[in-house]
């Protein structure tokens, strides 16, 4: 920001007087003005004083004025700054730029806008007496017009004066004052940086609020839908989070509006009927949050995240009212509405240039981008429920340097060299947004601790899951396990052979040093060195001993007390029902040609537990748009039940999965699954 | 006089309030044939998953459009009857024959033994259930997008066995699409009807709908690539007793 020139005003009204250098002002009004008692017509005060006017080309100035300046009241010498502000050099010699600068200001207009203020041209053919009497008039209106517009302008220089005068700088009473909350003020920081980057263009970042009236109709609607038979299949046989957003919505803080946070279906409004097809009845829209309603019998009901829904037109805000004329011409009518709808109908905040791309996407990629849906997956991920969904540390890291996530996205996140400082408050504002919308949620703030990262976090699970296995479920466990301990062997056999090679130079070389200067301190090398190969030698006679008796004791203590869990939902996720995670994700060296959804490998250090487990369980309602991820895990279990987890609840199932996910780098490298390859789903591979 | 108001009144409320009858039924067929230059060309799809079971029968061929090489059918299109003063409302109701007004088959259902949707094209009764099933070994999901008015999920469906889906409600101007967020070639398409007068046709672009009332009704041809064949308000036809044979209706790309 430039340096201001002037004085500061923001506490000038209370300035002392002494601190005012009123140099030879008095002079100069004496010299420049012809001081008037009054400047208002006592009896008409819009009109000026008789006395209010110039003299020998002295404009006129109020007494009182004149007097606080020679007095060296702050008053008159705010008025005489005003009225000429290079008055305070006079009679000063000085350089250049150090004479004062500030512009002298017209604050009132000084048009001649009466009739009797404008001068009469003279005419050529007018006689002398003629003149002189147009003359003398002319005279007396530029004095009326000099006295108006110099009075005019002496109230306004009062009212500037007036606010001048008024500036104290004093504290604004603090419940006057903003004062968000952490949560609040890192969501306004994180909104200012969103649009200097224009965030927004690509990404939807929150939904549209549709506000609607409860009528008898909408309550109906919505409470049909929740009764119809598909619509309870659903709910039924899926899980559920209560007191989550997506499950259980907040009430409309309004008894007259229902507030809905939502999304449009496609980039453009939707209407039922369709425009094309009738006059539209219903604004069809897609729920991102639950919506709470109480229906007719006075039951309190929620439509749940994922759901889509219709608002009949007319119970809109009056202001959202389609106009009459939308309707007025048939053949108009579609465009009409869809141009009325996109300009008033609440929008979600950004994503517009993804919409725009959705049309097109669908035309250019038509192999891949039959439906708006598709389009929208080739296209940049909306952001809402972004603060849930990962974790901040990753999220910053991101940032700065962006990467591919998505493999079929066409539009890739640049690198937008945003500082250290605008990442955090990106991140910041994502994870204050859920918390603020969301506080059900649980969202923990910058600083994340993953449990699936703590080792003993897997030993309490292995704990419970191994109590859980019926001593036949473990039996067959370890039977399957037998091929992989025979290879987890070979290795340790592998990994022990070098080491021994090494231990047997070190006993030969103390041999040597001992050969050439035998003291106590080469005595005891050899005999460290001969313990070392000892112990080295034993370990590998018993590992061999074990492997040609095919006895792995000792790794199935270790499945038993540290790995059972681990790799049970290693293999949960690689295999469930037929390999259905590898049929969209690669997963470390689990590749999979023509991927069309994240590497799951990357996992652990991108998404938040909650979430991840959310997400696996219902996709639907913790997204924007429909995605194409399945619900993998329903709560009624399809299919025949899964051999590992066998007994457990599919919510079990998917915290396992979700632990592996979490901690795959570690999960995968362990010797218990570093062998396991599922089998293939159905045919080749 | 005022006892011949009422019953005249009872009477006309009984007639509003009753099912709309037909005095007769009769059949309708006709065949939808290619009427462009050139015999389309079905190309092999891009399988790039699960090849082994996907690719058991031979290459898949895209479905934009299936035309019969002799006759010229062309199959996957969908007719169906609408009422003719309100041919785009799908709620509007037609008569329909007592003994069909009770669903007969309860299911219809959508198989994938091969990495393709069968039937590619089809329609649903209200109050039917739609039976997703998957007969191959590898598993398939079926992502229904319904919009406002139909069911919207996306279930997984594990090798050898099957998902309901049920809330169907009659289809406007769009049918609800189907498809396999696994083999992104997998799409097929299902419209609902609030009657059982609709019809997809066979491999010679053939169509009968059968036991239709009698009377004016409109037809409607719609065909997942070309949309309305014949306008969307259909072409006009007076069933009459017995069999009605609209002939050939052509379908210009």
């Amino acid at each position: 920001m430039a340096k201001n020139i002037g004085t500061a005003l923001n506490d000038w009204g209370k300035k002392d007087a002494d601190r005012l250098a009123f140099e030879d002002s008095g002079e100069f009004v004496d010299l420049h003005f012809n001081i008037v008692n009054a400047r208002d017509n006592a009896e008409e005060p819009t009109r000026p004083d008789p006395d209010w006017k110039g003299k020998d080309g002295k404009a006129p100035m109020e007494r009182i004025f004149a007097e606080a300046l020679k007095h060296h009241s702050r008053i008159g010498f705010l008025n005489l700054k005003l009225t000429e502000p290079r008055s305070y050099d006079y009679l000063r010699q000085r350089t250049w730029d150090d004479r004062l600068r500030m512009p002298q200001f017209r604050f009132a207009r000084n048009l001649k806008r009466q009739k009797d203020e404008v001068l009469e041209p003279l005419p050529e053919k007018a006689s002398e007496s003629q003149k002189k009497a147009i003359q003398a008039e002319n005279k007396r209106r530029e004095a009326r017009y000099q006295a108006r517009t110099t009075k005019e302008e002496a109230e306004a220089r009062e009212a500037v004066m007036t606010f001048i005068l008024g500036l104290v700088a004093e504290p604004i009473p603090l419940k006057h004052m903003a004062q968000p909350n952490a949560d609040k003020l890192a969501e306004i920081k994180g909104r200012q940086v969103l649009e200097r980057f224009n965030c927004g263009g690509c990404h939807q970042v929150r939904p549209g609020v549709f506000e609607f009236r409860p009528s008898s109709d909408v309550l109906k609607d919505l409470d049909g839908r929740l009764n119809d038979p598909g619509m309870i299949k659903t709910i039924l046989e899926n899980h559920s989070f209560l007191g989550h957003n997506a499950w259980m919505g907040t009430p409309s803080p309004y008894p007259d509006r229902m507030l809905a946070m939502a999304t449009h279906l496609t980039a453009q409004p939707k209407f039922d009927p369709d425009p094309e097809e009738g006059r539209p009845e219903f604004l069809v829209i897609r729920l991102t949050d639950a919506l709470r309603f109480t229906n007719d019998n006075r039951v309190v009901r929620d439509f749940p995240a994922g759901g889509i829904i219709r608002i009949p037109l007319k119970d809109l805000p009056p202001e959202l009212q389609p106009p009459p004329q939308v309707f007025q011409d048939p053949a108009q009518m579609p465009a009409r509405i869809n141009a009325w709808a996109k300009r008033v109908l609440p929008q979600a905040f950004g994503g517009t240039f993804r919409d725009l791309l959705t049309g097109y996407t669908k035309e250019e990629y038509k192999d891949v981008a039959k439906g708006d849906d598709d389009a929208r997956n080739l296209l940049p991920p909306p952001l809402i429920r972004e603060g849930e969904r990962v974790q901040p540390n990753w999220l910053y890291q991101f940032l700065l340097k962006p990467y591919a996530i998505r493999p079929q996205v066409l539009l890739r996140m640049p690198q937008f060299n945003m500082s250290s400082d605008e990442a955090m408050a990106l991140v910041n504002y994502f994870t204050a947004v859920e918390r603020l919308t969301n506080a059900s949620a649980g969202l923990a703030g910058a600083f994340l601790h993953v449990d699936q990262h703590d080792a003993g976090y897997w030993h309490r699970k292995n704990e419970e899951y191994v109590k859980k296995l019926s001593d036949a479920q473990k039996k067959k466990r370890l039977d399957e396990l037998k091929p992989i301990w025979a290879l987890v062997q070979e290795d340790q056999m592998t990994a022990l052979k070098p080491e021994q090679a090494l231990a047997e130079k070190e006993l030969a070389n103390a041999k040597e040093e001992d050969k050439k200067a035998s003291n106590d301190a080469t005595k005891n090398a050899i005999k460290e060195a001969q313990e070392k190969v000892d112990r080295l030698k034993k370990k590998l006679d018993d590992l061999k001993a074990s492997i040609d008796k095919k006895d792995y004791k000792a790794l199935e203590k270790e499945w038993l007390t540290k790995d059972a869990y681990a790799a049970d939902a290693y293999r949960l996720l690689l295999s469930h029902k037929g390999r259905i995670c590898l049929s969209c994700h690669s997963i470390g060296e689990q590749g999979l040609v023509g991927a069309k959804a994240p590497p799951l490998d990357k996992v652990s250090e991108r998404l938040r537990p909650d979430w991840t487990m959310r997400w696996i369980a219902f996709p639907m309602r913790m997204f924007a748009y429909n995605t194409t991820m399945p619900a993998n895990f329903p709560r009624e279990e399809t299919g025949p039940k899964e051999k590992i987890f066998a007994d457990e609840d599919t919510l079990e199932q998917i915290k396992a999965v979700r632990d592996v996910l979490l901690n795959y780098p570690r999960i995968s490298s362990m010797p218990v699954n570093r062998y396991f390859r599922p089998a293939p789903a159905g045919g080749k591979p | 006089m005022k006892m011949h108001r009422v019953l005249l009144l009872g009477g006309l409320l009984l007639f509003a309030a009753g099912p709309i009858l037909a005095a007769d039924w009769g059949n309708v067929k006709g065949q939808v044939v290619w009427g462009g230059s050139a015999l389309p060309e079905r190309k092999p799809l891009k399988v790039d998953k699960d090849q082994g079971v996907c690719l058991k029968n031979g290459p898949i061929l895209e479905q934009t459009y299936v035309v019969d090489k002799d006759s010229k059918g062309v199959k996957w299109v969908m007719v169906w009857l609408a009422d003719a003063k309100q041919p785009k409302n799908p709620k509007a109701e037609i008569p329909i024959k007592p003994e069909l007004k009770e669903l007969k088959d309860k299911t219809v259902t959508l198989d994938q033994p091969h990495c393709v949707y069968e039937p590619h094209v089809f329609g649903l009764r209200v109050g039917q259930t739609l039976v997703a099933k998957n007969s191959s070994p590898i598993p398939h999901n079926v992502k229904i997008d319904g919009g406002a008015n139909n069911p919207n999920e996306n279930p997984l469906i594990p090798a050898g066995t099957e998902v309901k889906v049920v809330g169907w409600q009659p289809t406007g101007a769009g049918p609800v699409p189907i498809s396999c967020s696994i083999h992104g070639w997998m799409r097929a398409y299902v419209r609902v009807f609030n009657h059982p007068y609709f019809a997809v046709t066979n491999d010679k672009g053939e169509f009968e709908i059968k036991d239709a009332p009698t009377g004016d009704f409109r037809l409607i041809v719609w065909q997942p690539e070309k949309g309305w064949v014949a306008g969307r308000e259909g072409m006009p036809i007076n069933i009459k007793k017995g069999d009605n044979n609209v002939g050939q209706i052509k379908l210009t790309p």
